[in-house]
């Protein structure tokens, strides 16, 4: 069935058939050429009014039309009942082309074509009515015979010009024998014969052959006596001869203005027969109203409305009385397409538009609706030759025509020439219209709006348009419904019900799918018989393989339709994109994700009807069968439906697609996919090179710094690890060496509950040249996998790790990105975007789709992707420990001591190493570094902390031997080091830093080293311990008691010092060990002889060492600048609030301590053994008394007493006495003598003050405080005398002090002398 | 029950697609276990949930327009009759039916919105998955027997 316009009940339907061996492209031109005359003027139809043919003819001035179809299909044989009660259905008419150029013998071709004609209308057998042999000559062809020769048919040469105007008046030619043989064919029902033919069943038809001669000849005319079933339309019995005059003249035009024959009477010309006798009233309603329907449709067919209009009311009118429910349903159908041509040609006239209240159509459709309602209330009688199949089609073919009135109204925004257009005319694509673009149909407003302007909703069109599809369709030929099916798809597309469309595309899929199966099976039995296998079972197709050549044509058809049904329920079965033919080294764009399969967030769709048609699809395509439609199917069902899918289905479409794939590659239809499961790539994670291999950056500027920096630089971020992880993870870029080799662990997801097979896995890498395999990997099902891939950087640059490149099984190698991600929060809100976005029903997934794309592309600009970066640098020396000096790596040292560690380092690599350095770290750096790096400490105790770590590491590297840097390959280099015994030293660890520096490649401003680590574990005995550090003012003692003892002689010897500027330096010694100790005690300076005190410190015992010091003076300028700081911290800001003067006190304080340090050391040594070390007196505190004794004063004051004055005794008894203890008597008088000698080089004025204690017991004369002293030069010595009586026994303290005075209130101590008297009255 | 209640007088046999014997040959785990009724007496099932899928371009369209939530026989297919009842959250219940029964459907649907609306207010329920509770299925059951 070809597609049905609206109007098909007026058209005219030709038959179009090729004639003789056209070419088929020759055929579809002149074919085309013809089709364009959908409609001829009646006024362009040539009158024929012989031999009664006029009955139709049209009336010369009518201005009406014909409506012609053309089909290039001859009518099917089971619907040859309808052919008199639906006439408009089969071809009237037939042309014939003919390729007038082929060489061949027209005329043979001629009589086949005509003998074709009984083949082809075996069942409607008085059809066709006429036709026609159109030749058409070919530019390029020679005549083998005159086709003038030829009877019937008519030839065009090449040279006419004006083809198109010969074609139409050849058409307008063939309708007027049309409509001559329709009248002639008219007559035979107007006999009691006819009618009782016409009343013989519900669907009668034309008599038997051998009543009727072939086509063209002269028909037999029944001799039946013309019958009418009104008054009204009586027959004006004219003679025949007149008749072919008469009816034109008998026609008025009433209404020229409507300009088609508007006879309100019809005369029905009688056929010539003897008997003009005239039946009026008596004949049975029945055939009259059967009669006046066909009369209705033969005046239809001739284009002349009104009386068809008239026909049907009549027929309408008659039928109503009976149950004669399908033909009284036809007559309203063509009353409707009447009404509709009549308005067509009143618009064509007018081309005006219609005002009225009442929408015209809806007296139409009511019409229509009522036809469909009586073919649905219809009751099938197989006896009566009323078929299941005539009763569905005729059905069908009213609801199309109801739906088709409503929706060429509606899509033509209203009634109006648009809509006539579509109704009469529809053109090639007649469910398309032309105000409907496939835009349109998917934005419902534009839909409503067309809604809003017609006044007919799509629900309505819908309503109507759903009564078509019911099990009666299984009643109609597959051809028919599919052609039905496919109409209202069409109409459900326009109406922008996509799902509703997608419902009967599925079923037009499965009518054609039967339609295959079933040819198969039919030609398969054939041929198996033809092949000689008895089709008995025992030679199956199991054993005996035959390959068909299969048609394939069509197939893509279909599966596009399966496609889209899938696509309407939100599965996107091409979400897996194939490529075939090329290999399997063809690369596909790269795809990049954050990580995540992106579909997870979306579910659009009804899953379980989404699997339903999954496996329809499936199904369809296996049949087909395609192979790789098959594989492509399952995996894009994988892919997007694997939320949804149960394992057993997953596990299903795997096999079926691992089966389809192989099977078509078996067969040459070699293809491959993309990768289809979603992104599988979890992550990569660059394995971390072993730390001797790990190449560290290092900036050129420290190279040459190496030379001249001794000091100690605290570098600026405190990190107290050796190797952080942390550090280099933040880094941007980690390094590598070129032409080493890297790992990379994978991870890889599968998401499946079968497991994956992997063909290939490598990295994707740009940049420098990579060289690495690709392994094959199987991923259990559910569960995330982790796969080491290796490979080495052939050259030195950037490396950048883009991802992986993956292929599957049957698939093309893809590139799966893994960028950076930057930032977590926005992937965080990006993902609860897609999830909001996502609907979950919805009907037009690929907006979706689209929407979806946009953002993702946006999101890939490569502005905003980062991925993993390597740095490769050139290649680099390999160093390794041979061995050490030491075993175990342990250390076992005293406090203080001092040992040697030899490290043999060995040159693996071919490279010479020139570079080498060592950096030392212990435990006790740490605590200092931290504090230090706190910055809490004062400026003394950051001193201290500084001068721990860089005068007393606990290892560094031994001057003495050959510091060499120069390590060539294969060779041996030896490092000393050396290694102190800290106290809370538990270990320590070489760094050993070697490079090549020389490499051509080392450009820019950084350089690689690596590092060897030696790691020394340290156990520091704490034997010795110093406490209680104290300097005395030194008093010359003259006898000591208890002289027997060696340390009292010692000690004495010690102190029989004669100058009186030393000072006494002790210091408490503790044995906490559990072996003696010597320890000494050593004074160097330059000015005098090296003085020693030494004592073996028995273990648990607590020695006194007494050390007399020369005291000595440091100049201003030493004390008074600031203390040192250390560190390379530049704005040290000390935390106490110091005032000037405690600031300078302090300052002194520092500077003594340091030059006492200087000078005395302390050494250790063991008592038995040979271990010896040194004692740090670090930890003792110099105080301000301490510094007092320690100073040499500016001003000595020697106090001396006597009882006379001025004698020789005197003075050499003061020498003896002097700074000493005094015996005096009580109530005498003693001359106090302070000599006062100026030390320093300049000269000082100053005063004296004397201090007695208790004073109320001495008298003195005149003032004891601010004696007047003058000026004192450099060196010389000035004597003051004071007389005093103490009046009272018992002992006193004399302090005299001398005080600078520069002429301003302020004065300066700068000496004192203190004497102790007794004051005793015995002698 | 008379099935064909809708149809024409004329039309006996049930529309069987050929599709669905293809399908249910290609996969064994057709039938679905415990997871709805099996509704339609022998229909297919995926045809029944197709006819309800397509007649979503009516509702959709019709709710466009109407603000009703109970749609009395917004569309027809074959035999079935489909109601639909649209909650304000554009949540859509379908409901097939062979009979007619406005009060009995209109009180089912506003029964199973009820329902519904206590199934969606559990946070974890997501409108983006399927509704899979058991207590929900019971109810809507239960008020199916009552109502239908």
């Amino acid at each position: 069935m070809d597609v049905q316009a609206f109007a098909s009940l007026a058209q005219i339907r030709i038959l179009l058939l090729p004639v003789g061996s056209i070419r088929k492209t020759v055929f579809e031109k002149w074919a085309k050429e013809i089709s364009e005359f959908d409609q001829i003027r009646l006024l362009d139809v040539p009158v024929d009014t012989k031999d009664d043919r006029g009955r139709f003819m049209p009336n010369p001035l009518s201005a009406g039309y014909l409506h012609l179809s053309f089909s290039r299909h001859p009518p099917i044989k089971s619907q040859s009942a309808l052919s008199v009660f639906r006439i408009s259905q089969f071809p009237l008419g037939i042309v014939g082309i003919a390729d007038y150029s082929q060489k061949e013998d027209l005329s043979s071709s001629l009589s086949q074509f005509n003998s074709s004609f009984s083949d082809q209308f075996l069942g409607a057998s008085y059809l066709p009515l006429a036709r026609k042999c159109f030749a058409f000559e070919d530019v390029d062809g020679q005549p083998t015979s005159n086709p003038e020769d030829t009877p019937g048919v008519v030839f065009i040469p090449s040279v006419m010009g004006n083809k198109k105007l010969y074609i139409g008046t050849l058409l307008a030619e063939l309708c007027s024998n049309i409509l001559g043989e329709l009248s002639i064919m008219l007559s035979t029902f107007e006999s009691p014969p006819g009618i009782d033919l016409l009343n013989s069943s519900i669907l009668p038809t034309f008599p038997p052959e051998e009543h009727r001669p072939s086509v063209g000849a002269p028909r037999p005319k029944f001799v039946l006596p013309v019958q009418s079933s009104q008054p009204e339309l009586s027959v004006s019995s004219a003679s025949q001869t007149r008749s072919s005059t008469t009816p034109a003249l008998k026609r008025i035009l009433t209404e020229p203005g409507m300009g088609s024959d508007s006879l309100s009477k019809i005369h029905v010309s009688s056929m010539s027969g003897p008997s003009k006798t005239r039946i009026s009233g008596t004949g049975l309603p029945g055939p009259n109203g059967r009669f006046s329907k066909i009369l209705g449709d033969c005046h239809l067919l001739a284009g002349r409305t009104i009386d068809a209009v008239s026909s049907y009311n009549e027929a309408i009118v008659s039928l109503r009385s009976q149950p004669d429910a399908i033909w009284h349903a036809s007559a309203l159908e063509g009353l409707a397409t009447a009404g509709v041509l009549d308005a067509w040609s009143a618009a064509q006239g007018l081309n005006s538009s219609f005002s009225n209240a009442k929408e015209p159509w809806t007296e139409f459709a009511e019409e229509l609706s009522q036809a469909v309602t009586m073919y649905s209330k219809a009751t099938p009688s197989p006896e009566e030759g009323l078929q299941y199949t005539h009763l569905a089609f005729l059905y069908v073919t009213a609801v199309m025509r109801h739906a088709g009135l409503l929706f060429s109204v509606w899509s033509a925004k209203g009634w109006g020439p648009l809509a006539f257009m579509t109704m009469l005319h529809p053109g090639p694509h007649p469910y398309l219209p032309p105000t409907i673009t496939p835009a349109i149909s998917q934005a419902s407003f534009h839909l409503d709006r067309m809604s809003a302007i017609s006044g007919i909703q799509r629900s309505e069109i819908s309503a109507v348009l759903v009564q078509l599809h019911g099990p009666w369709l299984l009643h109609l030929g597959s051809r028919e419904r599919v052609a039905v099916l496919e109409a209202a798809a069409g109409i459900f597309s326009c109406l922008g019900y996509q799902r509703k469309e997608a419902y009967l595309v599925r079923e037009i899929v499965g009518c054609i799918l039967d339609l295959i199966v079933c040819g198969r099976e039919e030609s398969d039995a054939g041929r198996y018989s033809a092949l000689g296998f008895q089709d008995d079972g025992s030679l199956g197709s199991s054993q005996v393989g035959i390959r068909d050549n299969e048609n394939t044509s069509g197939n893509d058809s279909i599966l596009r339709l399966v496609r889209y049904v899938c696509e309407t329920h939100g599965v996107n079965l091409s979400s897996v994109r194939c490529h075939t033919g090329s290999g399997s080294n063809a690369m596909l764009p790269s795809f990049v994700e954050d990580g995540h399969m992106s579909s997870d967030a979306k579910l659009i769709g009804w899953p379980e009807l989404q699997i339903g048609i999954v496996r329809e699809a499936l199904a369809v395509a296996e049949a087909l069968p395609d192979y790789p439609a098959v594989a492509l199917f399952s995996l894009s069902a994988l892919k997007s439906l694997h939320h949804v899918l149960d394992a057993e289905d997953q596990y299903h479409l795997h096999i079926t697609a691992s089966r389809a794939s192989a099977t078509a590659r078996r067969r040459g239809q070699e293809q491959v996919f993309e990768y289809w499961s979603g992104n599988p790539l979890v992550g990569i994670e660059m394995l971390r090179v072993p730390f001797g291999r790990l190449p560290i950056e290092r900036p050129v500027s420290e190279l040459q710094s190496l030379s001249q920096k001794v000091g100690f630089t605290l570098p600026g971020q405190a990190d107290p690890f050796l190797y952080n992880p942390r550090r280099l993870v933040g880094a941007k870029q980690a390094v590598v060496v070129q032409m080493e080799t890297l790992e990379f662990v994978v991870t890889v997801q599968n998401p499946y509950c079968f497991t994956l097979e992997l063909l290939a896995i490598s990295l994707s890498t740009t940049g420098v040249p990579f060289e690495s395999k690709e392994i094959p990997v199987a991923i259990p099902s559910n569960s995330v996998h982790s796969v080491t891939l290796s490979g080495k950087a052939l050259a030195a640059g950037v490396l950048v790790v883009r991802g992986c490149m993956i292929q599957a099984a049957d698939g093309v190698k893809q590139e799966f990105g893994l960028p950076i991600s930057d930032d977590k929060d926005t992937n965080y809100l990006r993902a609860v975007d897609g999830v909001v976005n996502a609907t979950i029903f919805d009907a037009r997934p690929k907006k979706q789709y689209r929407k979806e794309d946009a953002t993702l592309s946006k999101r890939l600009t490569p502005s905003t992707v980062r991925f993993m970066e390597l740095k490769v640098v050139p290649e680099q020396p390999m160093l390794r420990i041979r061995r050490t000096s030491i075993t175990h790596g342990a250390l076992m040292l005293y406090n203080g001591e001092t040992s040697t560690i030899r490290l043999t380092l060995e040159n693996v690599s071919s490279i010479p190493v020139d570079f080498l350095k060592l950096t030392f770290h212990d435990s006790t750096k740490a605590h200092f570094e931290e504090a230090l790096a706190d910055g809490g400490l004062s400026v003394f105790d950051s001193y201290e902390a500084g001068y721990n770590l860089i005068h007393r590491p606990a290892f560094w590297w031994w001057e003495g031997g050959s510091k060499q840097s120069h390590v060539q390959p294969g060779k041996e280099a030896v490092i000393s080091i050396c290694c102190r015994g800290k106290s809370g030293c538990t270990e320590g660890m070489v760094q050993i830093s070697y490079s090549h520096l020389n490499s051509e490649g080392s450009t820019g401003d950084v350089f690689c080293t690596r590092q060897l680590l030696y790691p020394v574990q340290v156990t520091v005995y704490q034997m010795l311990e110093c406490r209680a550090m104290d300097l005395l003012p030194h008093t010359r003692v003259k006898a000591i008691s208890g002289g027997m003892r060696d340390d009292v002689e010692q000690l004495k010897a010690l102190l029989q010092c004669e100058d009186a500027g030393y000072s006494l330096f002790t210091v408490d010694v503790r044995n906490t060990y559990g072996i003696p100790f010597e320890v000494s005690f050593i004074h160097e300076s330059e000015e005098t002889e090296t003085t020693s005190t030494s004592q073996i410190v028995s273990p648990g015992s607590t020695h006194r060492f007494i050390l007399p010091l020369k005291r000595f003076i440091l100049p201003a300028s030493v004390t008074s600048s600031p203390i040192p700081s250390l560190t390379d911290k530049q704005f040290v800001v000390g935390k106490a609030n110091l005032s000037a003067e405690e600031e300078s006190i302090q300052r002194e304080l520092f500077w003594y301590r340091e030059e006492l340090f200087k000078r005395v050391k302390g050494r250790w040594r063991e008592a038995s053994g040979s271990r010896h070390g040194e004692l740090s007196l670090r930890g003792q505190r110099l105080t301000l008394p301490m510094l007092k004794a320690l100073r040499t004063e500016t001003v000595r004051i020697e106090i001396a007493l006597s009882s006379q004055s001025e004698s020789e005794d005197t003075e050499k008894q003061l020498d003896d006495i002097v700074n000493a203890r005094h015996t005096v008597k009580p109530n005498d008088f003693v001359f106090l003598r302070s000599r006062l000698s100026n030390l320093s080089a300049s000269s000082i004025a100053m005063t004296l003050s004397l201090g007695l204690t208790p004073s109320e017991h001495v008298i003195y004369n005149g003032d004891i405080s601010n004696i007047p002293v003058g000026r004192l030069d450099g060196g010389s010595s000035k004597d003051i005398v004071t007389v005093l009586c103490f009046t009272a026994e018992g002992r006193y303290d004399i302090t005299s002090q001398a005080w600078m005075s520069d002429g301003t209130l302020d004065r300066t101590w700068v000496g004192e002398g203190v004497v102790q008297v007794i004051a005793r009255s015995g002698t | 029950m008379p099935l064909a209640s809708n149809l024409p007088s004329w039309s006996t046999s049930a529309f069987a697609g050929t599709l669905t014997a293809l399908s249910g040959a290609s996969s064994a785990s057709h039938t679905q276990g415990g997871g709805g009724a099996a509704r339609g007496g022998g229909q297919d099932r995926h045809v029944i949930q197709m006819i309800a899928h397509a007649s979503l371009d009516v509702i959709e369209e019709v709710v466009r327009k109407d603000n009703a939530m109970y749609l009395k026989a917004v569309d027809k297919f074959n035999e079935w009759t489909v109601s639909a009842f649209v909650t304000p959250g554009n949540t859509k219940f379908i409901l097939l039916h062979e009979a007619k029964n406005d009060d009995g459907i209109r009180a089912f649907f506003v029964d199973v919105w009820e329902l519904y609306v206590k199934a969606a207010m559990n946070p974890f329920q997501s409108a983006y998955v399927g509704l899979k509770s058991g207590v929900f299925d019971g109810r809507v059951r239960a008020s199916a027997r009552k109502h239908l």
